[in-house]
């Protein structure tokens, strides 16, 4: 055959495949309705003759492509996933599917007898109709009920939980037991609004025989960490108030309150409100009413996705009335696009002449910066940095500190991590970090790696590496750990040890190491119920301890 | 004191578990479905809540989801694949929770979930950790508790070493419990001042070892005290003594390493060390592992022996050094090795050789104890007529040992 000829057949047989696929196919308009990540909704479905695997082809205004692949289908829907270089159409967007002549079905309601699901029976519309106006489509979508016509519905959860030690190595023993709940009732009053309640009884004991009662603990206490009554807060109700013991919701920096608190949200999605009352401490027991502040907030978003913003607050505090802090908070946080975020905070004291410690002025006591970046592929990136000093306060917030300390301790950390996905079926993460105090300097890191799925769906096995850098001791450790699903159990197993040296320690005792055994049993005892055992075996250079505990919670 | 065992709770705390008992009989109570609201699954809702959020981003085929005789039912066989469709999978809790839990009255959801775990979870920490939740928790349902402590504490300033590791967290971070792990900070004594108010052997307070336990102890435990004493090295029972039995009076500045600084009384006490002869230098002779044993070097030491050796020379009787005469240089006859080397230096007289070799000195010398008299004739049976004939020329002869020596030093003729 002549390379003539075989053109002239070539084409001949393009032109008769163009010709019968032109013969052959039916354009289906249809018009996007929703959109959901990569993929949106239409309006056509099975009663059009579209199945899945039709190319969908969208007319946009602009000159972009937006085309996709319908995945699954109803009798008037489909889901059609966009190509991986597709423009995303917006609802309301038109366009058009080939579809088979086959196939197509007439939109005059005729069906073919296809074996396809009748249509549900309907029942007359008993719905109100809804106040209408110009700006609704005539088709108006379901909106919610407001919250204060809601039933009032309690939910939550109550745990029984037990964490204990003993180290036969030190004759030392460790327990905690605890019994809680946290739990909301859901609109009490008929107004929408909702009272938080989340409290802990907890008994714990401590004895070190070898100290002679010095660190032994053997109290039973309740903690209250919320009960507060909140209202408002919701889309359509831009005022929310808080009243009782509460976490302020403005600017959690601020802490948690005993007392009231006003928001107030802006249709751009900003937010400015003020608290007062008194700030319960931070230990086991939550004993208040030593700390009155007063605190206002603001925080402004640049877009109404919240894609930017910055926020600022003001505490000023009171110990046992006598004027203690004067903080001020500031937030930001950016997310140029989905796989970018970027956040930092800031806790500035200013100190005055009644400070004896710090030099009158703003002092930087605490600052967070963080930055995180994502691939499509499941890679990522991450760093983040923090400086941390000691504020000059009255209030009891944390052990008793030096004066030296607070005058010129400083922990500076800074960190860098990233994982990568390889294959299908490993992961690899790298973490380094450095930190540095008045004192010293460490430089800590860790890889690992992650295999999924190698003993079957949902299990995993992990290995870890890292080194250690601390003030007094460093050296490597390693780690395992393996976990897989027995039906509806999870068990988790692991090892892990470490090989110490001890700095400034000139004894030929200066290598330490300590090994570690441990495991977890997670049990879903129904939909509601689940239990969950840990244990840890450890040994090493004066260490020879078991660690036993549970949870056992239900969910209402 | 008493040792408690892990369930050796004290009776006071009955309570607690009786509370822990009522909450328990309360959760069965609501799990039994006595209340005013069906159970339902996470993807359904409480149909007599009506619609809880807006549809109108929804799919406008409603039967996508809802089916039978009223829109308050959802299908059965609804499913939503929230990783496929959104872009964002749900793990572990989130894979149960309601969808109304974050799809609800406050707008929105992308705008929370784009922030992360604390666009929607209450931040405990109060900003102060950080936004990497994931570092120290799971997603997972039931492990929403820290996971690897351990390991995860090993990246800070303060691995957790020895004892450290089995110690409730709670124990340091006495904000443990409420999520409060700030301004823990890295110094021993910051949590052990107790510890350091009650070390008085030796009185750590006094002696001004106020800091840098690190110096002295190990992190797995107090009394593996390992003192850098490098100038001193606790061994031979030295490693069992209080610190007081050297350092009397507490007193750390200045000690002083020679063992006759403590060990005076020893010295005087023992046979034979007498100052100033005797060294005071401990080390010459004995070593740390105790008096027994000693070995004297004698390093240097060519003469004098007698300073201390006196009473070995009164008291030795084969020969008796006094009255045979000896002199009291002992290193003429012997080493510093042993008494028992003693070469007499009797080469004026020749007995290891010739004629007079293998003879006792008592052959010689007939007065027990005294090497200053000895005989000639006693052995030599010279018959002294014939003596005296011979020598007759002989000046200053006399028929005595004392004469023979003199002319016959070597104990020859001639």
């Amino acid at each position: 055959m002549t390379p003539m000829k075989v053109w002239s057949c070539r084409v001949f047989a393009v032109a008769f495949a163009c010709g019968v696929s032109v013969a052959a196919e039916v354009r289906i308009e249809i018009r996007v309705t929703s959109t959901a990540g990569n993929a949106v909704y239409i309006d056509r479905g099975s009663k059009s003759g579209m199945a899945a695997g039709d190319r969908v082809e969208f007319r946009l205004e602009s000159t972009e492509l937006a085309t996709g692949v319908v995945r699954s289908l109803t009798a008037n829907s489909a889901r059609v996933e966009l190509d991986p270089v597709s423009a995303r159409p917006l609802v309301g967007t038109r366009g058009e599917v080939l579809v088979p002549d086959a196939r197509a079905i007439p939109d005059s309601g005729e069906r073919r007898d296809d074996g396809a699901t009748p249509a549900v029976d309907r029942p007359p519309w008993t719905h109100p109709p809804e106040a209408w106006d110009t700006d609704r489509p005539l088709l108006a979508p379901a909106f919610a009920i407001t919250p204060e016509e809601r039933e009032s519905r309690l939910r939550g959860r109550a745990w029984l939980r037990f964490d204990g030690t003993e180290d036969g190595e030190g004759d030392r023993t460790f327990g905690l037991a605890a019994v809680g709940t946290d739990m909301t009732l859901e609109n009490p009053f008929g107004d929408g609004g909702a009272v938080r309640m989340d409290v802990e009884a907890f008994t714990r004991m401590g004895d070190v025989a070898a100290d002679d009662g010095l660190y032994d603990y053997d109290d039973a206490r309740m903690r209250i960490d919320r009960l507060a009554y909140q209202v408002g807060g919701t889309e359509d109700r831009p005022n929310r108030f808080l009243v009782g013991r509460f976490l302020q919701s403005g600017m959690p920096e601020l802490g948690l309150l005993d007392g009231a608190e006003w928001n107030h949200r802006t249709t751009g999605g900003s937010q400015f409100g003020a608290a007062f009352g008194w700030m319960p401490e931070p230990f086991a027991d939550r004993s208040s009413f030593q700390d009155l502040q007063a605190s206002v907030h603001y925080r402004h978003a640049f877009d109404p996705a919240q894609r930017a913003t910055v926020g600022l607050a003001y505490q000023n505090t009171w110990h046992e009335g006598e004027s203690d802090r004067n903080l001020f908070i500031a937030r930001a946080e950016v997310r140029p696009s989905d796989r970018l975020s970027l956040r930092a905070t800031a806790w500035v004291d200013i100190y005055d002449s009644g400070d004896t410690i710090k030099s009158s002025g703003p002092e930087l006591t605490e600052a967070h910066i963080s930055g995180t970046w994502t691939t499509p592929a499941g890679d990522g990136l991450g760093v983040f940095a923090l400086q941390r000093r000691i504020p000059e306060i009255l209030r009891d917030e944390f052990l008793p500190r030096r004066a030296d300390d607070i005058e010129g301790s400083v922990l500076d950390r800074q960190g860098v991590n990233g994982w990568t996905q390889v294959g299908a079926r490993m992961r690899l993460d790298a973490r380094l970090e450095h930190w540095s105090d008045e004192d010293d300097d460490g430089l800590t890191g860790e890889v690992g790696a992650t295999f999924s799925d190698p003993f079957g769906a949902a299990s995993s096995i992990s290995g870890t590496a890292q080194w250690t850098d601390g003030s007094y001791s460093s050296g490597p450790g390693a780690r395992l750990h393996a976990r897989d699903m027995f039906g509806s159990t999870a068990v988790g197993l692991g090892w892990q040890s470490f090989w110490f040296s001890q700095k400034d320690y000139g004894g030929s005792d200066d290598q330490i190491s300590q090994h570690s055994l441990f495991g977890s049993v997670d049990v879903p005892l129904s939909e509601r119920w689940d239990l969950s055992f840990v244990a840890d075996r450890s040994i090493g250079d004066d260490l020879d301890s078991w660690t036993v505990g549970f949870l056992l919670q239900t969910h209402f | 004191m008493q040792t408690r065992t892990l369930v050796g709770m004290p009776r006071a705390h009955a309570a607690i578990l009786f509370l822990a008992l009522a909450l328990g009989l309360l959760a069965c109570a609501f799990d039994g479905g006595s209340r005013s609201w069906d159970p339902v699954a996470p993807e359904q809702w409480q149909a007599e809540r009506g619609p809880v959020v807006p549809h109108d981003s929804f799919p406008s085929d409603c039967a996508l989801c809802h089916e039978g005789s009223t829109w308050h039912a959802i299908r059965e066989d609804f499913a939503f694949d929230h990783a496929a469709e959104t872009g964002h999978a749900l793990v572990g809790a989130h894979e149960k929770a309601e969808c109304l839990r974050c799809h609800n009255d406050r707008g929105p959801v992308e705008i929370y979930a784009q922030r992360g775990c604390i666009g929607c979870h209450e931040d405990v920490h109060e900003g102060k950790l950080g936004d990497t939740c994931l570092d120290c928790h799971s997603e997972s349902a039931i492990d929403w508790r820290p996971k690897a402590a351990i390991a995860e504490h090993a990246t800070t300033r303060f691995p957790l070493v020895g004892a450290h590791a089995a110690t409730a967290c709670w124990a340091c971070h006495p904000g443990a419990q409420v999520g409060n792990f700030q301004q823990t900070t890295t110094r021993c004594v910051d949590c052990h001042a107790r510890d350091l108010a009650t070390a008085l052997e030796p009185d750590h307070a006094q002696q001004g070892w106020t800091d840098s336990c690190e110096r002295c102890h190990l992190p797995t435990d107090w009394s593996r005290a390992g003192f850098e004493h490098g100038f001193f090295a606790l061994q031979g029972g030295h490693d069992d003594l209080a610190c007081s039995a050297c350092h009397v009076g507490n007193d750390f500045g200045g000690s002083s390493s020679a063992c006759f600084a403590c060990h005076a009384d020893d010295y005087r006490s023992a046979r034979d060390h007498k100052p100033p002869s005797y060294p005071t230098d401990c080390t010459q002779c004995h070593t740390i592992y105790g008096w027994e044993g000693a070995r004297f070097a004698h390093v240097g030491i060519v003469n004098g022996c007698a300073n201390c050796h006196a009473d070995d020379y009164a008291a030795t009787t084969q020969p008796n050094h006094i009255s045979s005469g000896f002199g009291t240089a002992c290193e003429v006859c012997h080493s510093t090795k042993t008494w028992g080397d003693g070469t007499f230096d009797h080469n004026a007289f020749p007995i290891f050789n010739g004629e007079h070799a293998g003879l006792s000195c008592q052959d010689c010398h007939p007065v027990p104890g005294s090497f200053r008299q000895f005989t000639c004739i006693s052995c030599h049976e010279h018959s002294q007529r014939e003596m005296n004939n011979e020598h007759a020329r002989v000046r200053g002869y006399a028929y005595q040992s004392s004469s023979c020596y003199s002319c016959h030093p070597n104990g020859r003729q001639g």
